[in-house]
């Protein structure tokens, strides 16, 4: 499979690591590391500078937080994929990640496997999680519901929230574009996930990412 | 510290029980006095004597009678001052006829001799005398002041011929009241209990201070009590009141002014001691303190000698009252300084001295003929002397009050300060946690980290065959997996990272599912209307406090439900944790109750309450308020505590 050159940049404050990391990408010919930060302030100036297609983030980094940087990263032209390369296993963290526009949230126990492999997701247009993080995947009855009867238990309103988020798009960027304020976006969001009984950001994020076509058509 | 009306309004209630019969007993006498004076016959006849002045001795009763005088007699217009010193005044009136009157009195102040001849229409004559140089128990009406018995006549008009003597420079005015027999009664009476009312307050004002004197040891009481007692004895004196009970049958001279001179010492030493003026002005003190003394040292020969030395003729009594004028001035001047500098238990002292010099200035005033003779001239010195002794003493109160608002003050600012410092305390540890769990995560977590991937990579080279080495490389690397699982538990529990990240809600979400995810409790929280940022000092202290409560249930409770409730109301958090374990009386071991109380004091530092609740077998509901702001109840330490 033909691809783009994906340029990469990677944020982490240990080196060693990040060494690792570079390490495990060198036979990939697709992925270029352009750039390293090991801070958040350094991790933007090197985002605005070479205008990577991707950036793999911590989120433990000295100065500004990786959750602060990837807030960050929403205001840049263009905005670049975020994967959250991080030790912390906490589903808060996951689900703060995919609310603030995260494409990937890899464990760094696992990141000499999952990294590639989540880079390959991401850059298809996908969002991937960690396996290791549990079973993520949204067990829905009308998951596989061809006929689309989840459909009818949302609002017009709601049907449009769960498009942009399929767009991954951060709450405050749906409230822009859809003219209401960021709160009123939460709600519909935490609406949306409790008619679908869907938990956390990522899994709203995953369901709205492959149901997507399902959306448009309705 | 300002002067407030609260705490003038305090400190006068906390005399109160002893001003209260004072002022009240002053009052009423003073607005009783001339109403009895008034409404009775008493008449005013100063206006129709005439008077001459003669040297001592030069010319006598019955030639004045017989109208063998060289000089004319002169009208009087009062107010008038008769007195001339070295020389005797004569007056003289015929008495109106047209109400029966029994006494004759010349108020206001006591003569040093005072001689009354009446002549009755068929000739006889008639003498009587008072003042102060002759013997009380000779007086024809035993009475304070000078007062004589009118002859009973019903033929006509009575001639009255009046010698007043003094032998100092004093200026007297002169004045003469008729009274019928039953006015004159209700008149003494009146005049009794005003002055039993009077040297009652002085005697409760001197007792009370007495007690205080040795209740608190200080020697500025002493000084109060000896002034006040000095003070009434003086008012005794001028008033005549001496005469009638202490010297009936005379006594020396110049006792008011040995008492006046030392209630000016006493006074001075009163303000000297009430406001430390030895140690920030000795010169002043010493001065003062001098001039004071020598008041009393002249008093003291003036009573023996009747003559300072040195001093040309009648001038002695002048010098001494110049020296206890010059001690009044100098009291109402270094109170007056002190309250302006700024020391406020000067407040009632320059106000008690102006009440008393007022009250002087007016008797004085009267004296020198420029008001006429009333009954609150009469009286204006008791109530000066009473306003005076009251107000000194709410000094002293004053002072108290003071004093205790300071030590108060000085005590909440160290029980604030003691605060501060173990919030800050808290916060330090707080912060060295953070960077130990920081580092711990960091470097050794990483470095096992990356040691375990390298591990990995190593057996990973060749998966198809794996030899004894790359089993053995792969059992390394999951030792380094649980290594780094430890570090990450012991980095989370020194410091919980998510606070900062994430905030409140999602950290106790995450607790509460460690703690209890994989043990079968079933759990709910419940977070209500908590503000997005709260201060990391309260974020970090509800954590705490929360956390510590989960160590205690996972480790005795036994319960299989725990439910925690979090919510902000009228800008406090209450939190509310229940477990229905086997409770507290059951399971408390001297480890929780310790960790209890240690979250207790927390909780109380930064101004919040906490309580539990617990019996055996009925589960545990721990409760706990802070406020949203501490800062309000945060009372930063004052500068250079350190330095």
């Amino acid at each position: 499979m033909k691809r783009d050159v994906q340029k990469l940049l990677i944020v982490d404050d240990h080196p060693i690591f990040r060494a690792g990391l570079k390490q495990t990408l060198e036979g990939i010919p697709w992925i270029e590391v352009v750039a390293e930060a090991a801070t958040g302030d350094e991790a933007i100036s090197q985002i605005r500078r070479f205008a990577p297609d991707m950036v793999t983030l911590d989120i433990a980094i000295p100065g500004m937080d990786g959750l602060k940087v990837l807030e960050l990263t929403r205001e840049e032209t263009p905005i670049p994929s975020v994967i959250i390369v991080t030790s912390y296993d906490d589903r808060a963290y996951l689900s703060r990640a995919f609310e603030l526009g995260a494409r990937g949230y890899v464990i760094k126990d696992c990141a000499v496997t999952d990294l590639i492999t989540s880079i390959e997701e991401v850059a298809k247009g996908g969002i991937f999680i960690s396996p290791s993080l549990g079973n993520n995947k949204p067990i829905l009855p009308n998951i596989n519901d061809p006929d689309g009867h989840w459909l009818d238990l949302l609002t017009a309103t709601e049907k449009k929230v769960l498009l942009h988020v399929a767009a991954f798009q951060t709450s405050k960027e749906i409230a822009r574009a859809l003219g209401m304020s960021p709160r009123t976006v939460q709600n519909h969001r935490a609406h949306i996930c409790t008619k679908l009984e869907l938990r956390g950001a990522h899994q709203l994020m995953e369901f709205a990412v492959e149901h997507c076509q399902q959306l448009q058509d309705s | 510290m300002q002067l407030t009306w609260p705490d003038l309004f305090y400190t006068i209630w906390r005399q109160a029980r002893t001003c209260l019969f004072a002022i009240l007993s002053s009052l009423l006498l003073v607005l009783s006095c001339p109403e009895k004076a008034d409404a009775t016959g008493s008449l005013d006849i100063t206006t129709s004597f005439e008077f001459i002045h003669t040297p001592w001795g030069s010319v006598t009763a019955d030639e004045l009678f017989a109208g063998n005088q060289t000089e004319k007699f002169q009208s009087l217009v009062p107010p008038t001052n008769i007195s001339q010193f070295g020389k005797e005044t004569w007056l003289r009136a015929t008495l109106p006829a047209t109400a029966p009157m029994a006494v004759l009195e010349i108020p206001g102040q006591i003569f040093n001799f005072v001689d009354v001849w009446f002549r009755l229409p068929d000739g006889d004559i008639e003498h009587y005398y008072a003042g102060d140089k002759y013997p009380y128990v000779d007086r024809a009406i035993p009475h304070a002041s000078s007062a004589f018995p009118i002859p009973s006549s019903t033929l006509g008009p009575i001639d009255v011929l009046i010698r007043a003597r003094n032998e100092t420079t004093h200026r007297m005015n002169f004045a003469a009241w008729i009274w019928p027999e039953a006015d004159w009664q209700s008149y003494l009476l009146n005049q009794r209990a005003w002055y039993g009312a009077f040297l009652g307050a002085m005697t409760v004002l001197c007792i009370y201070n007495l007690f205080l004197a040795v209740t608190l040891r200080d020697s500025s009481y002493l000084f109060y009590v000896g002034y006040i007692l000095c003070l009434s004895v003086c008012i005794v004196l001028l008033n005549g009141l001496a005469e009638e009970y202490i010297w009936p049958q005379g006594k020396p001279a110049h006792f008011v002014l040995f008492f006046s001179g030392l209630g000016a010492f006493l006074a001075v030493g009163f303000v000297n001691q009430f406001l430390r003026i030895r140690a920030s002005n000795p010169g002043v003190y010493w001065c003062s303190t001098l001039i004071a003394a020598l008041a009393v040292l002249c008093g003291c020969i003036l009573i023996f000698t009747n003559q300072l030395p040195f001093v040309p003729g009648p001038h002695s009594v002048t010098v001494v009252h110049v020296l206890i004028l010059a001690a009044g001035v100098y009291f109402i001047c270094v109170s007056l300084v002190s309250y302006l500098a700024g020391i406020t238990q000067a407040r009632f002292l320059a106000l008690s001295m102006l009440a008393l010099l007022s009250s002087a200035i007016i008797y004085f005033t009267y004296t020198y003929g420029f008001l006429r003779y009333n009954v609150y001239i009469g009286h204006a010195l008791e109530v000066g002397g009473l306003a005076e002794g009251v107000l000194l003493s709410l000094a002293l109160a004053d002072r108290i009050t003071i004093l205790t608002r300071q030590k108060q003050a000085a005590e909440r600012a160290a029980v604030e300060y003691q605060i501060s410092f173990s919030r800050q305390l808290i916060s330090a540890q707080e912060k060295e946690r953070q960077a130990i769990s920081e580092s711990l995560h960091d470097s050794i977590g990483h470095a096992v980290l990356v040691l375990r991937n390298n591990l990995l990579r190593s057996a990973a080279s060749n998966p198809d065959q794996e030899s004894q080495q790359d089993i053995l490389l792969r059992e390394q690397a999951d030792r380094c997996s649980e290594i780094m699982n430890d570090v990450r538990r012991l980095s989370h529990d020194l410091h919980p990272h998510m606070l900062e990240r994430l905030g409140l809600a999602e950290a106790l979400n995450s607790t509460m599912e460690r703690a209890f995810g994989s043990t079968g409790i079933n759990y709910t929280i419940t977070i209500d209307k908590l503000p997005d940022k709260l201060l990391p000092e309260l974020e970090i202290t509800v954590y705490r406090v929360i956390q510590e409560c989960l160590n205690n249930i996972l480790k005795h409770a036994e319960a299989t439900a725990v439910s925690l409730d979090i919510a902000a109301q009228e800008g406090e958090v209450h939190c509310t944790l229940f477990d229905n374990g086997v409770g507290f009386s059951a399971a408390a071991t001297g480890d929780t109750t310790l960790g209890l109380r240690e979250m207790a004091g927390r909780v109380e530092l930064l101004g919040g309450r906490f309580r539990t609740q617990s019996s055996a077998g009925k589960g545990t509901t721990i409760e706990f308020v802070l406020p949203i702001d501490p800062r309000e109840s945060l009372v930063q330490p004052t500068g250079g505590v350190f330095t």
